[in-house]
């Protein structure tokens, strides 16, 4: 069985990933904001504890 | 979990206990020099910057420490040894990264025992403005707040220590520029947990929201009024973006095991 080795494989896969991600930072939604608008918050009851 | 894995936190947490005394000493040094500045200071601001180290310190400290974990195996050239135990990648990932948190969680421990220190020294008493009755509310729904800035925090511990193990390794398997190729890592890294979590965090929104209470009081011409404030908080990308990084901390061990030469 031939021995393979895998890092050009590793590298490239970075190096595509790296583009995909540049491009899609480019042109994508905001990368930030998309993930932080998950984080929906409603305000929920508003109580008077005193008096 | 299996005695091996045991064995290698433990020498984990045996070789990281020098570095946690010294910054445990930095933080008591920190505790120590805010005590002086009571009665110099607002004694609200005094408290409040004695969680800087936990705030600051503590995640660079985790982030540098889960880097070195892996960059440095090379460097010493003790990943021969490493790769030639008879156990599976995750194992010697997951004990560095296991390490590295509990020491993080000591830390936070000490840094939330300084704020203590600094409000009793201080005789400082949040509560004193609020009239006795509504007290033990408060004071429960700001346990139950608090416990979950607790949970939040030591699970965000492992957003920059994944990232640090994964670009180390990633950057030790290039076969030149591995710093480079380790910050480029680290960037795609943080990437595909933002763009990747927030599209697990779709498919997690059935998860049920958290509700954490907010509280204020006002003084209205001669009574104080106090009141609460529910919110409710969508949690589904915290957890979408912890899966992605649980995928990351796999495949950096399995290229570990499966790649990784010396």
């Amino acid at each position: 069985m031939p021995v393979v080795d895998r890092r050009p494989w590793i590298l490239l896969t970075l190096a595509i990933l790296t583009l995909v991600a540049v491009a899609d930072i480019w042109v994508g939604p905001r990368l930030i904001d998309a993930f932080v608008e998950g984080f929906v918050v409603q305000e929920g009851p508003r109580t008077v504890l005193w008096p | 979990m299996k005695r091996p894995f045991l064995a290698l936190l433990w020498k984990e947490l045996r070789l990281g206990l020098p570095g946690w005394l010294l910054t445990a000493g930095v933080m008591a040094a920190w505790v120590g020099s805010l005590l002086t500045r009571l009665g110099v200071w607002e004694r609200e601001a005094v408290a409040g910057l004695t969680l800087v180290p936990v705030l600051v310190l503590v995640p660079i400290r985790a982030f540098w420490l889960s880097f070195q974990g892996i960059w440095q195996e090379w460097s010493r050239s003790h990943a021969l040894l490493l790769l030639t135990l008879p156990v599976p990648g995750w194992w010697i990932t997951g004990a560095k990264l296991l390490a590295v948190w509990i020491q993080s969680v000591g830390h936070l421990v000490l840094g939330l025992l300084g704020t203590g220190i600094v409000f009793w020294v201080a005789a400082l008493t949040p509560m004193q403005q609020l009239p006795t009755t509504v007290r033990p509310q408060v004071a429960a729904h700001l346990l139950h707040t608090f416990s979950y800035f607790i949970l939040a925090y030591i699970l965000s511990l492992f957003l920059p220590m994944v990232l640090a193990q994964f670009a180390a390794l990633v950057g030790r398997l290039a076969p030149r520029l591995q710093l480079a190729a380790a910050g480029v890592a680290f960037a795609v890294g943080g990437w595909l947990m933002l763009r990747l979590g927030a599209v697990v965090g779709v498919l997690l929104r059935w998860v049920p929201e958290i509700t954490v209470v907010g509280f204020s009081y006002q003084q209205q011409l001669s009574s104080l009024q106090v009141v609460s404030q529910a919110y409710h908080v969508q949690v589904a990308p915290a957890l979408g973006a912890l899966v992605v990084l649980a995928g990351l901390w796999w495949l950096g061990s399995y290229l570990l095991e499966r790649d990784a030469e010396v």
